[in-house]
């Protein structure tokens, strides 16, 4: 496995800004020369698009069928199935005490409170963690039926990478649980499709966003904070995946029986449901949202204290290196 | 012990073709001891051995009673030493090289290094960059000498040095002899320097010790003899044959380098019957050549 | 011993450190020019822009200190390689006193631009009107700059004591890891296929910038301005 090196990353990102820039522009003189087009040419496009998109979808499935027909075709291995809370986690069997570690770990700090989603009694967690190219297991439907599966796989087994294998594991749980919330609803449409949000960057973000209703929140103003998620207007000032949060919050402190509450008031306004969910008001869920926020903000110099001891002892061991006797240096 | 330098059996071996072998010194304490060789016969390897520059792969050295490498510490802060190549930092000026070199000798003599300033007449201000050679030389001595040394090596010391500051260097280290009965190392190739102030004298040739004994003996024992009617053997002699050659190339009066010889010993020439024609003394130069010449079967000097 | 030497090394060095000085004051004042809020209190510019504007400079911070340590341990033994360490070996000091007294002499040497970036860390900090909830780092700043020059400076010192053979040596050793460690990897993945994927390459520089390597201090957060 080979990472792409950051030099030929950058190069390429920008290679890429520049052809985009360039035909960006002139595609927008090219519009602006044009006149706009009517409502009957705009269908005739829609229309024209129509065989392309079909080819498109029966492509994706005829590649969805040939996986699964040679996942089919693979002789079965033995797997397990492992349960950590309300997750179904199904694994080799020499792997699952790591599966149930890392998904518990995850489960207990990101989804603490998390209890009665729909979602995750039906699906199936898949993990594998291969030293090389995983392929991917059959999973038993004597054990699981037939539920919907996320496969999280794993091709790098380094101490470093248990927190990529978190992270991993986080975002297939959020997206499952995501799930419970119908993109058409109240609720669905303002927490949008996003992934697991980073509360650093969102701490970061939040911090130094220029919105008056941030700067209001930040100084502990709950209107300010309800305007920056877009819980009154409906436009966000701070990161979109900052509402994750809010709603993780408001479950949490809900506690038992606050995902069906939340789930119950999915087409309520959201402050509502959220409210509804955590069962306090909604300066509470604001208050808990940022408290829980400014306590992820990063510490820009963490760990200095820990540097400077690893540096001392290379020093230390430096200098032994540089007095060991040269006295007979001269020949 | 009375001996300032003991180098017993030393050996060190550079690379194929040069290694110092077997040598053997024997330096007495408070003599003024010259160590004489051609250049590249290991004067300077053997100096840097005993000062603990190099390791010996053979052998035992001793410095004023404390054994080398083990003791160096010791041994270094006793011994004053000059160089063969000067070895100061020059972008200092030479009052800043004093105080530098100060620090790191107790007995450091201030007092003493500003006269010998005035003495050797140095610019205490001068960056030593800009000095000539005859000014850096001095200023070594200077700094050897203000350590108020036991032991004083100086490695080629007048090397390049004009007349006047060549006197200076010899002149300040006799003084300091004088005074403090110190012992003084110096090797050199310039035989006629060291004639006028060694009481010792060893010399060195492609990395042996060839001779080691003391200056008077060295001189006065080397003559020159004419010999008329040669016999064709001496292994009788009482004295020792180093060299013989025809006068001419024929004829059988002949040419006799011997040493050891005492005017007594001229009645061995009338036993053999030949004819004793001319004894004439070899100054030190004269003796070093004959000697080196000897102790190089393979080769001839000054053809 | 240890003043002497101090000022001896002072004497090789002050003409270079003069502008590192110089430069170790300006550069975080030059990174914070035309940040913060205007003269009406508010923001003059995205407060986001404060901080990612900003990162341009953070380069420029563990260079300069690397630089100041290289230069620091070259001229520390440049007088002794260049006087073939005569002087060095006649004086009454054991070897390894003498070479902690020199790398002693340009530890402190090294204080003297730290504590430049030190002030000019501050100066910068205190010409900025932070908006709030960015905060100013001066002194974590500065001591993370200090010790990537300490770090610099030991390992090229210890690198510059021994012999030209040496230093050839240590210097072949690292590029023979870096190089031949690929090459390595791909040999050894052929007899222990539990290796593929596994770069030791990688694995190398990983160790050296993170998980407590030599050069740490260098990837760190250099972040002067921040939340």
């Amino acid at each position: 496995m080979s990472r792409p090196r950051p030099v030929r990353a950058a190069l390429a990102a920008l290679a890429l800004l520049a052809a985009g820039a360039m035909f960006g522009t002139v595609d927008a003189a090219a519009q602006q020369s044009a006149p706009p087009p009517t409502e009957d040419e705009l269908l005739r496009q829609i229309e024209a698009l129509g065989p392309m998109l079909e080819e498109a979808r029966v492509a994706a499935e005829a590649a969805e069928r040939r996986r699964a027909m040679e996942v089919a075709a693979r002789p079965r291995r033995p797997t397990e199935l492992v349960q950590v809370g309300p997750l179904r986690i199904v694994t080799l069997p020499e792997q699952a005490e790591l599966a149930a570690q890392l998904f518990g770990d995850v489960w207990r700090n990101d989804f603490d409170g998390v209890a009665g989603s729909p979602a995750l009694a039906e699906h199936v967690f898949v993990f594998q963690w291969a030293w090389r190219k995983v392929e991917p297991l059959r999973v038993d439907a004597t054990a699981t039926g037939s539920s919907p599966v996320q496969r999280i796989e794993l091709t790098r087994a380094w101490a470093k990478t248990r927190g990529v294998a978190r992270a991993r594991i986080r975002d297939a749980v959020w997206a499952v649980l995501r799930s419970d919330i119908p993109e058409d609803s109240r609720l669905g449409l303002w927490i949008g499709s996003r992934g697991y949000p980073s509360m650093q960057r969102v701490a970061r973000l939040v911090t130094t966003s220029p919105s008056d209703d941030n700067r209001a929140c930040l100084a502990g103003v709950t209107d300010g904070c309800v305007a920056a998620l877009g819980l009154s207007t409906g436009e966000m000032s701070v990161p979109p995946e900052a509402a994750a949060i809010v709603l993780l919050e408001a479950v949490r402190m809900g506690g038992s029986g606050a995902w069906t509450r939340l789930l119950e008031a999915r087409d309520a306004a959201p402050l509502d449901a959220l409210a509804h969910a955590a069962g306090v008001d909604a300066d509470g869920v604001m208050a808990a949202w940022l408290a829980a926020v400014l306590a992820e903000r990063p510490e820009m110099h963490a760990g200095l204290g820990g540097q400077a001891v690893r540096v001392l002892l290379w020093v230390l061991a430096l200098a032994a290196f540089a007095t060991r006797s040269t006295r007979w240096r001269l020949a | 012990m009375n001996n300032a330098i003991e180098l017993a059996d030393v050996g060190w071996r550079a690379s194929k073709v040069f290694a110092l072998d077997s040598v053997t010194i024997r330096v007495p304490r408070g003599a003024i001891y010259g160590f004489l060789g051609p250049n590249g016969s290991g004067k300077t390897t053997t100096i840097r051995l005993f000062m603990g520059m190099m390791k010996a792969d053979t052998g035992a050295i001793r410095v004023l009673d404390r054994e080398v490498p083990r003791e160096m510490k010791s041994i270094l802060a006793r011994v004053g030493y000059v160089p063969e190549r000067p070895h100061v930092y020059p972008a200092l000026t030479v009052a800043e090289q004093v105080r530098y070199h100060a620090s790191f000798f107790r007995l450091f003599d201030d007092g003493w290094a500003r006269e010998l300033i005035d003495r050797l007449r140095l610019d205490p201000d001068q960056k030593i960059a800009r000095m000539s050679k005859g000014e850096t030389g001095k200023l070594l001595l200077l700094l050897a000498l203000s350590q108020r040394p036991e032991l004083l090596v100086l490695d080629e010391p007048t090397e390049g040095l004009d007349p006047v500051a060549r006197r200076d260097v010899l002149t300040a280290v006799l003084d300091y002899v004088s005074e403090t009965s110190a012992t003084v190392f110096i090797s050199s190739h310039l035989v006629h320097e060291l004639e006028r102030i060694c009481d010792w004298v060893g010399v060195m040739d492609g990395g042996r010790i060839v001779a080691e004994t003391p200056m008077q003996h060295f001189k006065n024992g080397t003559k020159r003899l004419r010999v008329a009617q040669a016999p064709a053997t001496a292994a009788d002699a009482p004295f020792t044959l180093v060299s013989r050659q025809s006068e001419n190339g024929v004829g059988s009066t002949e040419t006799w380098i011997v040493r050891g010889w005492d005017a007594s010993m001229r009645y061995y020439f009338e036993g053999a019957g030949a004819t004793l024609r001319d004894v004439v003394d070899l100054d030190l130069e004269e003796s070093f050549v004959e000697l080196l010449r000897s102790s190089r079967p393979s080769t001839k000097l000054g053809s | 011993m240890y003043q002497p030497m101090l000022f001896v090394h002072w004497k090789q060095v002050r003409l270079l450190l003069i502008p590192f000085v110089v430069a170790a004051f300006g550069l975080p004042m030059l990174a914070v020019q035309g940040l913060g809020a205007d003269a009406t209190g508010g923001v003059s510019a995205e407060v986001y822009q404060i901080v990612s504007g900003y990162q341009l400079w953070l380069p420029l911070f563990p260079m300069l200190a690397g630089a100041i340590g290289i230069v620091l341990a070259l001229t520390a033994w440049n007088w002794d390689h260049r006087l073939g360490h005569v002087y060095a070996l006649s004086l009454p000091v054991a070897r390894w006193e003498y070479a902690l007294l020199k790398m002693g002499a340009g530890v402190a040497l090294g204080l003297v631009p730290a504590l430049a970036f030190w002030v000019g860390a501050h100066v910068a900090a205190a010409s900025v009107a932070l908006p709030a909830g960015l905060n100013a780092y001066p002194n974590q700043l500065a001591l993370r700059f200090l010790l990537a020059m300490i770090m610099s400076y030991a390992f090229f010192f210890a690198l510059g004591s021994g012999t030209i053979k040496t230093t050839v040596w240590v210097v072949s050793a690292i590029f023979a890891v870096l190089v031949g460690s690929e090459l390595l990897g791909d040999v050894l993945v052929l007899y222990f296929s539990g290796l593929e994927g596994v770069s030791f390459l990688e694995l190398a520089t990983d160790w050296l910038v993170e998980m407590g390597g030599p050069f740490e201090v260098f990837v760190g957060n250099w972040t002067l301005i921040d939340v």
